[in-house]
């Protein structure tokens, strides 16, 4: 799989930043004596919190050989304990002095042996918990486990599960295998336990009772029901934001067995001076800024800083937004005002603040767009040619055709030889066979025997010659029916964002009404990048194993199978989640682990699957309705851009349903279709209401609601419309038994007259 | 009978012809009324209609006066109107009357607009065909009232302007035939002015309109015009202070500045004509309004507040004290001797009054949840809406299911039991309330409302509003000798969408109100009207609850007895959501004896499906019925 982003960049990948397998994370021994900031160094057996030297942790990696004790049931040496240390990819490079607070209090703790190392931080989302957690792990050189829980953890899922499995005979039996928390506990890592309060009760309880007992009681082992000491290194350190949506209340039990003044650790946002230096050095590393020779702007950064604090502080909006700005926002918000040379107040408008609550958004944008005017970043030395839209969008009401995409890559993998071939009355051949991993495959030809990148005229000719549909495996290109059909001022801009965002290996979040272009536009994006694209649809009953992982019998063993999406993440293909915030929070958090430094998901075997550099997520949401469930802090925030969406203004959709229309359509029909859908949506909203000078007046709000609700068509239910009919003449007849059909006889009576004047009639 | 139905349903009712110009005026800020005749008014961005015409006019020949107002408003618009006040200012100094110019300009710019609107909207062709089929008088020619007509009744400038408009139609349309009596003055004269008018009429610009019209048509017209005497010196004094007051209407439309109507309103006519008309129109109007529209004074429910002239609602500080004691009763009438006027019952006042007490059970009262948050937690069966309920079972992630693991040979699709869940225990999705109100004597006589009325009718405007917002379905009934549906399930349609909080308006049951009032008040027939009341509620899905507001006992006790007894039979067949309740507030009744009724016991154990509490003072019926819809959603 080449690297798209890489190649769009022109230097090396965005996502570089991430290890590109464990192997190559070995700090421990590449260190020399390495700066943290000015109050940490890092040498190869010791580490220095402010001059007070603490040493680290010497890893072996010798397998234990004792054949007593069974494969399977993972009490073994801990082999990978060198690869579970984390990377310098994945830490904060630059401590500031709130950060070592918390550093050294985390080293102090663990240091004594008398004190388990069970340290709870506490605090907003974005304030760098998990990543001081894993900074430390790093500089002590402490191999972790990390893990996410969420509402359907079970127990299962980290203590003890039960296996099949077949011994050399073939005979079959079960075992109880265990689980990456009682693995950590036995091989001595750390465990990091992200949104502890997510977590049932029960759960909790079996965790505090080994961390009180020191003991972990296992039952049904292969050696029957067994008790095991707790290695001196195991600790745990948890991180907690009590607000979050989907999370429980924190007891005071848990906190305090934490350690209240000892590992119960609150850690909150650094002050201005602190974070704008820490802004600057995130900023500064990401590769894209690297690569395009961007320098941070000092006065910039303060001046973003200075806003954050301000919008966090303030009286009347600081309380909703104090965990939605976190130091990560602002790196995205900076990042992709760089990329975009946009002026930060509207990357801010359009891309960022679009994170607060609809009731205080249009305030808080005020209180940017004062704070911030027109103030843009400075250019970097190398521009973005070609991979994003270029800065010059169409007009106010004009809508332009796509430009082409980028050139398709060539089909450069031979096809196998025992596959079948078959040749198309149009000279394609097709050879149908399996990939290696045993998937089926299409490999297509043009006449002349030159592979095809794009095989879907050859798919399509190959249901309509042979009649055969044959699968393929997951990853495809969008093509031009499925992405916008043209783009409008307000699409472009968010195409723009949305690529920068990308690039920077941050997910997008679109969210707006059905119907105005969400997943459309995603597909755009890869069209015009040509992504290969898996698209998923979320409901509420979308479960995380739905999304990650199920076990399965195979050749009379269980093993875990990964589902689509950890495949497509694997693979490094753009996934266009839809629906996406119809799934419950626990389902939202898997983005969590992928877009963290360190971009992985574990599984409940504690394996750990990470995301390819090309790999990006996409995610289409509605605003608010039924089944909507809020994205929790910590889920937005790892967005590198929430996208608002709306139906366009009337011009706008008047112009869209003109270009596809062409001149088969009468434009009066189309502007009265869009003129007609704007006020309808007006009245549904409660823009037209009471409120308003031309309110309803003694309009009954029933008949109001169901004229409205019969022409607020959305944008895509026109354009269906308008690509399936064939004339003017049709395209009204269809929309008006769409209006009209099953309406009451008052609503008629109404929409008649009005269709008529919209030449609808 | 049928033929006089289809007729009505062919003919728009006011609130349809006002959806219908809501639709067509879009997002323009303009509010459409009924008045004395169809106006534009653009200080006050107000449309009137005359509703008299709605059963005479054709639907399309209504829609295309609508559309032609929205031409105005959009057109000409409060700036139009500024700039044609100076252009007659001009006018009325070189002789010709203000209002006399006036006819001639609205005619033209009539033609401007509407060719305009039409070149915007082209589908509205057949709309303004219709309207001008026949030459609509949509700006009354009283410019000259007391001047002696030509011909009809009428002048001969009229005739001149009713031939422009005329020959407009006719060449737009060629369907009329030119009027064959048209004297030979004003032929010619419209024949020479012609070309004219048409190139005023297709100047986009306003001004441009007016130099054409200044310069081409003014001088015939000022001819036709000196063919009647000019009115005097007084009347054109007053007409320069018509158009002080025109020229400045573009200025006043973000004037917050009190309506200064004219006394000689009725006197002036054109633009400012149709300004001032629709002034006097838009001020019966709101008279209008305050008198029909829901929800907006009280000067309906009391002499005094007639007398006195109030303005709008009442704000909550006008209420004044706590807000469970200040009820309805005593806002619709404040004085002691002063009844409610049922006849004429307005509900959506009545909510506007109980707007706190009905927001707090839906929104909540910041303590605890309303309703609509609960509701939505429970049909969504948690009571933590955004936690996964936890699974019941391991194998719910393709765990094996440990309890057979021979499955995992035997039956491997069944040994991961992948998806499986368990009902949440409190799932309740669906919810119908019916209750029924005792219209005996003893609580209403017709013309003589007692308190126990006035909180009857309370309690029921809180049990219809709490209904109506939740969208749970619900029945009213009224009963005596007789039960009468007042508001049945049937009724209880609401639009698919979700409507924002701002948007919704309250449905007007006034029309409930008014029937309960006016039935036969008698016996407390009760037993008979829960058998009914039952038998409704039985095809609703979900928790049931029957409340019952009476102040006497039953006239049949041992039916009600009966009807108790079936009820809680047929529970014991219905699974725990489905199960139906009666809840009974008895006021100022024997304990002892309405607890006997409502609540009879079996076998020495009180029946589960019914209550019956007995209330001191029916001021807290009120109360109780709202906080008993509140538990029984709740479930508490």
């Amino acid at each position: 799989m080449k690297n798209v982003f890489r190649g769009l960049l022109g230097g090396p990948s965005p996502a570089d930043d991430r290890p590109q397998s464990p192997s190559s994370a070995a700090p421990s021994q590449t260190v020399s004596t390495v700066q943290f900031g000015p109050e940490v160094r890092m040498g190869e057996d010791w580490f220095e919190v402010r001059g007070r030297r603490f040493p680290r942790r010497q890893l072996s990696a010798a397998k234990t050989s004792s054949e007593a004790l069974p494969r399977q049931i993972g009490l073994v040496g801990d082999s990978d304990a060198v690869a579970a240390v984390p990377t310098r990819d994945e830490v904060f490079l630059h401590l500031t002095p709130h950060m070592v607070d918390v550093l050294e209090r985390i080293a102090d703790i663990d240091e004594n042996p008398r004190l388990g190392t069970f340290v709870l931080l506490t605090g907003p989302t974005g304030c760098g918990k998990t990543t001081l957690a894993k900074t430390f792990c790093h500089v002590a050189n402490q191999p972790l486990t990390e893990l996410n829980f969420s509402g359907d953890t079970t127990l299962a899922d980290f203590f003890r599960r039960t296996e099949v499995v077949t011994d050399d005979v073939g005979n079959q039996s079960t075992l109880a295998a265990l689980g990456p928390a009682a693995r950590a506990m036995l091989l001595g890592r750390k465990l990091i336990v992200n949104e502890i309060n997510m977590l049932p009760p029960d759960l909790i309880s079996v965790i505090t009772h080994s961390m009180d007992t020191g003991r972990l009681l296992l039952s049904g082992t292969e050696f029957g029901n067994i008790e095991i000491e707790l290695h001196e290194q195991f600790g745990i350190i948890a991180t907690a934001n009590p607000n979050y949506v989907g999370t429980a209340e924190m007891g005071r039990s848990l906190q305090r067995r934490f350690g209240l003044g000892l590992g119960s650790v609150p850690v909150a946002f650094l002050p201005p001076a602190e974070e704008a230096e820490s802004l600057l050095v995130e900023f500064a590393r990401s590769p894209v800024m690297t690569s395009l020779g961007a320098t941070p702007d000092e006065g910039l950064s303060s001046r973003l800083v200075a806003l954050a604090d301000a919008i966090r502080n303030h009286h009347e909006v600081g309380g909703q937004m104090r965990d939605r700005i976190s130091t990560r926002t602002l790196v995205h918000w900076l990042s992709l005002g760089q990329l975009t040379d946009l002026p930060l107040s509207e990357v801010g408008a359009r891309a960022v603040l679009t994170i607060a609550p609809p009731a205080i958004r249009d305030q808080v944008v005020q209180i940017s767009t004062s704070a911030l005017g027109l103030v843009r970043t400075a250019p970097g030395k190398r521009k973005l040619d070609g991979a994003l839209l270029p800065d010059d969008p169409p007009d106010d009401g004009e809508a332009v055709a796509l430009p082409s995409p980028l050139r398709a890559g060539t089909a450069d993998e031979e096809s196998p030889g025992d596959g079948e071939r078959i040749t198309l009355p149009s000279g394609r051949a097709a050879v149908l066979g399996r990939d290696d991993g045993g998937a089926p495959r299409l490999w297509a030809y043009d006449p002349d025997g030159r592979p095809l990148p794009d095989a879907s005229a050859v798919r399509a000719e190959l249901r309509r010659e042979r009649g055969i549909n044959f699968p393929m495996p997951l990853g495809h290109l969008p093509g031009r029916r499925d992405i916008l059909p043209c783009l409008t001022q307000s699409t472009w801009t968010a195409i723009r964002l949305t690529q920068a965002t990308l690039l920077l290996n941050r997910p997008v979040f679109l969210r707006g009404p059905t119907g105005t272009g969400k997943s459309a536009l995603a597909r755009t994006v890869a069209h015009l990048w040509n992504l290969p694209t898996v698209e998923f649809a979320f409901t509420g009953e979308t479960a995380k194993s739905d999304l990650t992982a199920v076990r399965q019998l195979r050749h009379g063993a269980t093993k875990w199978s990964l589902q689509a999406f950890l495949e497509a993440v694997q693979s490094g293909f753009l996934v266009i989640a839809n629906e996406y915030n119809t799934a419950y929070p626990d389902v939202h958090s898997i983005i969590n682990g992928l877009f963290d430094k360190a971009g992985l998901v574990t599984l409940p075997d504690g394996s750990e699957i990470r995301a390819h550099p090309d790999f990006r997520l996409i995610a289409t949401g509605f605003p608010d309705g039924p089944g909507v469930k809020p994205l929790n802090e910590g889920v937005e925030n790892r967005f590198g851009a929430i996208v608002a969406f709306d139906y366009p203004p009337r011009r706008e959709e008047q112009a869209i349903l003109n270009f596809i229309a062409g001149d088969r359509m009468s434009t009066a029909s189309l502007g009265g279709m869009a003129e007609l859908a704007s006020v309808a949506r007006a009245i549904l909203r409660g823009d037209i209401g009471s409120e308003f000078d031309g309110g309803l007046g003694n309009v009954p709000p029933d008949v109001a609601a169901s004229v409205a609700e019969r022409t607020a068509l959305t944008t895509a239910e026109m354009v269906t419309l308008i690509q399936g009919a064939r004339d003017n003449d049709e395209l009204v007849r269809w929309y008006r038994r769409g209006v009209l059909e099953g309406a009451s006889a008052e609503v008629t009576r109404v929409l008649e007259p009005v269709l008529t004047n919209y030449s609808l009639g | 009978m049928a033929a006089k139905a289809s007729e009505t349903e062919s003919h728009l009712t006011p609130s349809e012809l006002e959806t219908a110009a809501r639709m067509i005026l879009g997002h323009d800020r303009i509010r459409v009324l009924p008045g004395s005749w169809w106006s534009y008014i653009p200080c006050d961005n107000l449309i009137t209609y005359p509703a008299q015409l709605l059963g005479e006019w054709s639907t399309g020949r209504l829609i295309g006066a609508i559309c032609h107002e929205t031409a105005e408003a959009r057109y000409t618009g409060a700036h139009g109107s500024s700039v044609v006040g100076r252009w007659l200012r001009a006018q009325s100094q070189k002789g010709l009357p203000a209002g006399t110019a006036m006819l001639l300009v609205n005619t033209i710019n009539d033609m401007r607009v509407n060719r305009i609107y039409l070149q915007n909207y082209p589908g509205a062709r057949g709309l303004f065909r219709e309207l001008y089929s026949e030459v609509p008088e949509l700006h009354p020619k009283d410019d000259r009232a007391d001047d002696t007509p030509d011909r009809d009744g009428r002048l001969v400038h009229h005739l001149f302007v009713d031939a422009l408009t005329d020959r407009w139609a006719r060449e737009e349309w060629g369907q009329q035939a030119p009027a064959d009596d048209v004297p030979e003055v004003v032929r010619r004269a419209t024949e020479k002015a012609w070309s004219s008018v048409q190139k005023a009429a297709e100047s986009d610009d306003m001004e441009k309109m007016l130099d054409v019209i200044r310069k081409k048509v003014v001088p015939a017209y000022r001819k036709l015009v000196e063919l009647t005497p000019l009115p005097s010196y007084a009347a054109a004094a007053d007409d320069l202070e018509m158009l002080d007051r025109a020229e400045t209407a573009g200025g006043q439309l973000d004037s917050d500045a009190p309506r200064d109507l004219p006394e000689d309103a009725d006197s002036i006519s054109g633009i400012e004509g149709d300004i001032e008309r629709a002034r006097a129109a838009a001020r019966s109007a709101d008279e209008a309004e305050s008198d029909d529209k829901a929800g907006r004074r009280l000067q309906r429910f009391s002499a005094r507040d007639r007398a006195g002239g109030r303005h709008g609602p009442p704000s909550a500080a006008e209420l004044g004290g706590d807000r469970w004691t200040t009820s309805l009763v005593q806002q619709m009438r404040e004085e002691e001797d002063q009844q409610i006027d049922y006849i004429r019952f307005d509900y959506r006042l009545a909510v506007s009054i109980l707007e706190d007490q009905i927001r707090e059970t839906i929104d909540g009262d910041g303590r605890r949840p309303g309703l609509a948050a609960i509701m939505d937690r429970r049909r969504h069966g948690m009571n933590d809406a955004l936690r996964r309920p936890r699974k019941q079972r391991t194998g719910d992630q393709g765990e094996i299911d440990v309890e057979h693991p021979e499955r995992l040979l035997t039956d491997p699709v069944a040994a991961f039991l992948k998806g499986v869940r368990i009902p949440r225990e409190d799932r309740q999705r669906d919810f119908a309330s019916a209750i029924l109100l005792d219209i005996s004597g003893s609580m209403v006589q017709k013309g003589y409302p007692t308190r126990k009325f006035d909180r009857l009718v309370e309690t029921t405007v809180l049990f219809i509003e709490i209904h109506e917002r939740l969208r749970i379905p619900f029945e009213v009934f009224g009963f005596s000798s007789n039960v009468t549906p007042l508001w049945s399930f049937a009724d209880c349609r609401w639009p698919r969408g979700i409507l924002s909080d701002r948007s919704y308006e309250p449905r007007d049951h006034s029309e409930s109100f008014r029937r309960l009032y006016e039935l036969d008040h008698k016996d407390t027939d009760d037993a008979g009207a829960l058998r009914t009341a039952i038998e409704r509620c039985q095809a609703q899905d979900g928790l049931k609850s029957i409340f019952v507001v009476t102040d006497g006992i039953s006239s049949d006790p041992s039916e009600l007895r009966r009807v108790l007894m079936d009820l809680d039979r047929g529970n014991r067949g219905r699974s725990e959501n489905q199960r139906m309740k009666v809840l009974a507030f008895g006021v100022g009744v024997v304990k002892s004896e309405f607890q006997l009724a409502y609540q009879p016991a079996q076998f020495g154990k009180v029946l589960n499906s019914c209550t019956g509490l007995v209330v001191d003072d029916m001021t807290d019926v009120p109360r109780l019925v709202r906080d008993a819809v509140d538990e029984r959603i709740r479930m508490i």
